[in-house]
């Protein structure tokens, strides 16, 4: 059973700092996209339970961080191969995905499942997985809260707003996870340095004659809103008759 | 500009709300019969999966400007996967739709921090996030219904659950309870408060998803419900910024948390280092005397 995990890099977005209105997002850490963690860790979980072998594909659309690309490998990844250049940088799923099911054909990598987070912790469109699926013309998956490989299908619950829906498809198929299907590993730092040495194949984003609808960004801005920030500590009588004013004025109190 | 507007029946009232100010003629499917204010109201029956609804919607969107759906999870599916289909540009979650050379919108990202605006062409397949709209409810002026048959390699093995009529973009209290609450037998306690100040009662993610606490529909934040209330009272809820974007415009936020430096206490107006357990007691007292004294 082959896998291939979709992961993003992304810049972590609790530790960007704000100034004047704008976010300062270049001097933020680099992460693995929270729910791509949740991918990698499902992948590998296969890979365990089925053998075969776990392939990362990392478009670099945003940052590079080389630390982070071993955190992939030693989450029992067995290669990645990164795209890189100026022609994936920005947000633009179509493209990504264009990327990466180009160079699944290009590379001739083997995979009974695609696997990828539910939404990037930047962008968060839920966009990419389903293109794949319907570059690579493979049944599409998304929001998977729990997944089962059986006899060369795939039976997902899927997590909706209105409850769920358990679905099943033939494989070869791609699908997408939510943080809840299950608790993401944090590799050790032997792991780490094992994982240097793995495979890492650089593909070139001008090799591979992406074609896509443009979108245009025109501008960011923190969105932010100031609070009060009054903190009651130590004086619970204190706290009580406040909230309590506070009802009063708001008129909740009937 | 022409619209087609494809939506769960409870969503599309609003997302007409969102399409009237963009689009001269509005054309919308659905599944159930709907009083919307459309030009033609298609009400499609026997796609039971998203698969169908592409292929159904593949063919449909053809003489359209701009196809319209709400942000739901289904819908981001259905969405992405025409816009591959047809090679259109596909925005997801836009908060706002303005037409100016092309179509500008704008949608939140970094997990709440940001907001960012895009330019695309059309035609193009956006999902919008509809917690700012009202509904719109009146006569469509023509209606066709039909049933298909689809085949698809996805098969439905159960169906979803029901969704109930909880609306929390409408509500004017809201009570938040995450992690800090330790088992589910304590939201009567919650319960309690919430009926004494006739709230709503929400959650964060790991309260619905995780723990199944609470139905999903009340998990408040970037991947739930957006709300905006006069008051959102957050218990023992640390303050991740996923969870914070979905209170954001609520216009006074109180928390209390045991955490003296937990992240809420810099997006809350009043942030009150206790316990929930001695907290909410106190307070459902204190609520009880006062409404006591008013009455006498």
């Amino acid at each position: 059973m082959d896998v291939i995990a979709c992961v993003k890099l992304v810049y972590d977005e609790a530790q960007i700092p704000v100034e004047d209105g704008n976010l300062l997002i270049e001097q933020a850490p680099v992460k693995i996209s929270d729910a791509d963690l949740n991918a990698l860790e499902e992948a590998a979980q296969i890979k365990e339970r089925e053998e075969g072998n776990v392939t990362a594909i990392v478009v670099l659309t945003g940052p590079f961080d080389e630390a982070v690309l071993n955190e992939v490998l030693a989450m029992n990844v067995d290669r990645i191969i990164i795209v890189e250049g100026k022609e994936v940088r920005g947000h633009n799923p179509y493209r990504t995905a264009q990327a990466i099911s180009k160079v699944i054909q290009r590379e001739n990598i083997n995979y009974d499942i695609i696997l990828c987070g539910e939404g990037t912790s930047d962008q968060y469109s839920c966009a990419l997985p389903a293109i794949v699926g319907e570059m690579l013309s493979i049944p599409v998956i998304t929001f998977a809260g729990r997944l089962e490989i059986n006899k060369g299908r795939i039976r997902a619950e899927r997590y909706l707003e209105s409850g769920f829906e358990v679905v099943e498809a033939p494989l070869p198929a791609v699908a997408s996870v939510t943080p809840e299907i299950n608790e993401p590993r944090i590799p050790t730092v032997l792991q780490i340095m094992k994982a240097k040495k793995k495979e890492k194949t650089k593909v070139k984003a001008s090799d591979l004659d992406l074609n896509y609808p443009d979108i245009e960004l025109i501008d960011m801005k923190a969105y932010m809103r100031e609070r009060l920030r009054q903190r009651i500590e130590g004086d619970m009588n204190k706290a009580i008759g406040k909230i309590m004013r506070v009802f009063e004025e708001k008129g909740v109190i009937r | 500009m022409r619209a087609l507007l494809f939506s769960d029946p409870s969503n599309l009232p609003k997302l007409v709300s969102a399409s009237k100010d963009i689009a001269e003629e509005i054309h919308a499917i659905t599944w159930e019969k709907i009083a919307v204010p459309v030009d033609r109201l298609e009400v499609i029956k026997g796609a039971l999966v998203n698969d169908c609804w592409v292929s159904q919607l593949h063919e449909e969107i053809k003489t359209f400007d701009l196809m319209l759906m709400p942000a739901t999870r289904d819908s981001k599916e259905i969405a992405s996967r025409l816009a591959a289909k047809r090679g259109l540009p596909y925005i997801s979650g836009a908060l706002s739709l303005k037409a100016s050379d092309g179509l500008l919108t704008t949608r939140v990202v970094f997990g709440g921090r940001g907001i960012e605006e895009l330019k695309i062409s059309m035609p193009a397949v956006i999902t919008v996030n509809l917690d700012v709209y009202e509904p719109s409810f009146g006569e469509p002026k023509s209606v066709e219904e039909r049933k298909i048959e689809c085949s698809s390699k996805i098969s439905s093995i159960k169906e979803r659950e029901r969704k109930t009529d909880v609306d929390l973009t409408k509500a004017q209290v809201i009570i938040s309870v995450g992690r800090g609450l330790k088992k589910k037998e304590d939201l009567s306690m919650i319960k309690e408060l919430a009926s004494l100040l006739g709230a709503e009662i929400s959650c964060t993610r790991p309260i619905s998803a995780d723990l199944k606490w609470l139905p999903e529909e009340r998990h408040v934040g970037m991947t739930g419900v957006k709300v905006k209330p006069k008051i959102y009272l957050a218990l023992g809820i640390s303050g991740q910024i996923q969870h914070a974007v979905g209170f954001r415009d609520a216009d006074t936020v109180i928390a209390v948390n045991t955490d003296p430096d937990a992240p809420i206490s810099e997006i809350s107006d009043y942030f009150i280092v206790e316990n929930l357990y001695e907290f909410v007691p106190k307070l459902i007292k204190a609520i009880r005397e006062k409404r006591k004294e008013k009455s006498n």
